[in-house]
């Protein structure tokens, strides 16, 4: 069977988004394009499972997903070790996208759990609904709902950000804090 | 409930939280939540703005060839 235009040119539209997910589970720019690069193939041959009308980006991020997993697991790791190949990767190519502040929020989402780290991911930056981000995630929306705040408390305290920042500090004040936050 | 608006580059305004909702009164300020939420978006965003590597269009043009080419099975 052959790939619609439509399918085709959705999976092109979704490349940006699917590498910056995948490198916010990585931390490394190489490995995540690998993981994007897995996720396209796999969706083409796959693309007669997908219901045209549903939404084409939540079931390329749910491949995606379950790819980085599995090969976690082929890898002959436990799932929960994504998170010390998270921090081998960083220590390996740290800041690899030239932003300073990049790398801050690489060492911070490390410091995350795997799971609260994609939960807070597909919630906050990917900007899925907390029930998209349950289907994604294979668990209930609750279970998202308290992983995402999990993870945003635990980023606060480690990013220095409090209350008081209304409108946030300017980015190079917040660096600062983040650093010394991270580095003490 | 927390709206759902983003466009194809993955960005997304930040409508207000379910965690806000009564029941919860040990979520984050809603100013500590946007903070985050902005510091998030920029970090996620300044890999969705890179220019999309070559490996990706060769890609898709290979597996558009092995499509039209016939039965090209693995």
């Amino acid at each position: 069977m052959q790939v619609s235009d439509e399918f085709r040119d959705g999976l092109i539209e979704a490349i940006p988004s699917l590498r910056a997910f995948a490198f916010s589970l990585i931390g490394r720019s190489d490995r995540a394009d690998d993981l994007v690069q897995e996720t396209l193939t796999k969706a083409w041959a796959n693309h007669h499972s997908f219901t045209p009308g549903t939404k084409l980006r939540a079931w390329l991020y749910t491949i995606l997903r379950n790819e980085f997993y599995s090969q976690m697991r082929k890898k002959g790791r436990e799932v929960e070790d994504v998170d010390g190949a998270y921090s081998r990767n960083l220590a390996v190519h740290p800041e690899q996208h030239g932003h300073a502040d990049m790398g801050d929020m690489n060492r911070a989402l490390n410091l995350l759990p795997a799971d609260q780290r994609e939960a807070l991911i597909l919630v906050a930056a990917s900007g899925f609904s907390y029930e998209e981000a349950a289907d994604i995630c294979e668990v209930a929306v609750g279970t998202i709902k308290s992983r995402v705040n999990r993870a945003r408390k635990r980023l606060a305290e480690v990013l220095g950000v409090d209350g008081e920042a209304e409108y946030g500090p300017d980015p190079a004040a917040e660096a600062a804090i983040a650093h010394t936050a991270l580095h003490k | 409930m927390p709206k759902e608006t983003r466009d194809s580059t993955g960005k997304m305004n930040v409508a207000s939280d379910a965690d806000q909702s009564a029941g919860r009164p040990r979520s984050l300020d809603k100013s500590v939540q946007s903070a985050i939420g902005a510091r998030l978006r920029a970090y996620y965003d300044e890999v969705a703005r890179e220019a999309v590597p070559d490996r990706f269009v060769e890609l898709l043009k290979q597996l558009e060839q092995k499509d039209s080419g016939g039965e090209g099975r693995d």
